[in-house]
């Protein structure tokens, strides 16, 4: 369910993250799901409970999973991510200098908007 | 909750363990680390109520645990070497706690042996010794007790049963909230299930803090340096580790900071990237560096 990868200099909750997102909008994991505890998934990625605790707290507020206490963690029945403006501020800066090095290496307009269909399809 | 408070305690005039204090809350696992005769094994022996503490407090749920069956009805204890009655086989020992222990639970114990698979007419004396830390870990856990307290509990066990001694316990520490303190020298293990952790050196608290925490004290840094890192690089002080590949580096650094990324790339670095280091590579390092490190 999730792959971490420990050479990567991104730390681990954010890749934690990152990969439930993942399964959720390739319906891996649909509302409902029961995923492992906080313990039970640090054992298996052989991390500290801690590290997986921040992630899912960070996916709970963003209203992705949520926890039924005594029952355990599930996908959230309706999912909202609520819409942050500093996010969408880093994602509009981090597309930003993408396009720009794209461009320097000579993609046109049309080459660059053809990738980000092709990304955006293979998410959904 | 489990409160060890200032503790000494000593043999003859030797004090073998100063000043500790350690909280466990139920639903918490603490680790306990350190080299060979840290203390450890004399600090959880104290917790375990079996020594008599110097000077200090050993509280659970506010009751000091010494000479106290009340309290220990409420806690489990794994040894390091446990004994039990040598001619009795292993169903005269689960009996003999169904007596003792009025919360004792056959069920699970019978559940624990589908996966442990212990010969229950073997008499003690014929057990190996991870037979005989499973059938431990196993009556200790049946008694469902509130606080479990293991010294070492994976020495002797095999890679199979390690696995499935971490999965149950984290099943009773979700389940039933148990509250465990464990000592251990398998940093791997205790790196993916302890929330907290109090390292030990000659019989004093050094480092106590959340395991997250911990794993920060220290990173371990990928850097390249083309031509090789000079003397400027090997002469700073926050490099703890250093070793190479070619031109890439592996150092392990304290306070590891954007100052730091500035340095390293004035003195020729090309690429810095931070990488995710073990407890135990952390413990060695840490260790090795002692008295050569000044904050």
């Amino acid at each position: 369910m999730v792959q971490l990868d420990y050479k990567s200099s991104r730390p681990i909750y954010e890749q934690i993250i990152e990969q439930m997102k993942y399964n959720v909008m390739k319906k891996y994991l649909n509302p409902g799901d029961s995923i492992p505890s906080v313990r039970k998934l640090a054992l298996e990625l052989k991390i500290t409970p801690g590290t997986v605790a921040k992630a899912y707290q960070e996916l709970e507020r963003q209203g992705v999973i949520e926890t039924i206490r005594g029952k355990g963690t599930f996908i959230a029945s309706e999912i909202k991510v609520k819409q942050d403006d500093d996010k969408i501020d880093l994602a509009k800066k981090q597309i930003r200098s993408s396009v720009m090095e794209l461009k320097l290496m000579g993609y046109d307009k049309k080459k660059i908007v053809e990738l980000v269909k092709e990304m955006y399809e293979e998410i959904s | 909750m489990l409160e060890i408070k200032d503790l000494y305690k000593g043999y003859d005039k030797n004090p073998v363990i100063k000043n500790i204090s350690i909280t466990v809350d139920r639903g918490e696992i603490h680790g306990l680390i350190g080299e060979n005769s840290a203390g450890k094994t004399t600090l959880i022996k104290c917790a375990a109520g079996i020594y008599m503490a110097d000077k200090g407090e050993i509280l659970f749920d506010g009751e000091p645990v010494f000479d106290n069956p009340t309290v220990k009805e409420k806690i489990g204890y794994v040894a390091d070497y446990n004994e039990y009655i040598r001619f009795y086989n292993i169903k005269n020992m689960v009996k003999m706690y169904e007596v003792f222990y009025p919360h004792f639970n056959i069920e699970k114990f019978n559940d624990f042996n589908e996966i442990f698979k212990l010969p229950v007419d073997r008499r003690i004396y014929a057990l190996s010794k991870g037979q005989k830390m499973r059938l431990a870990f196993m009556l200790e856990t049946c008694k469902e007790p509130d606080y479990l307290i293991m010294d070492e509990p994976t020495s002797g066990l095999d890679p199979v049963a390690k696995t499935k001694f971490f999965e149950l316990l984290i099943n009773e520490v979700e389940q039933r909230d148990l509250g465990v303190l464990i000592s251990s020298h398998n940093l791997d293990g205790l790196e993916r299930i302890c929330d907290s952790v109090t390292m030990l050196k000659s019989g004093e608290v050094e480092r106590q803090m959340s395991m997250e925490d911990m794993k920060e004290e220290l990173t371990k840094l990928n850097v390249v340096f083309e031509g090789g890192a000079g003397k400027a690089v090997y002469d700073m002080p926050e490099i703890l580790r250093i070793s190479n590949v070619g031109s890439i580096y592996t150092l392990v650094v304290k306070g590891f900071d954007d100052e730091l990324i500035k340095r390293l790339k004035k003195s020729g670095a090309s690429l810095v990237e931070p990488v995710d280091i073990s407890l135990e590579e952390l413990f060695v390092v840490l260790e090795e560096s002692r008295g050569d490190y000044h904050e």
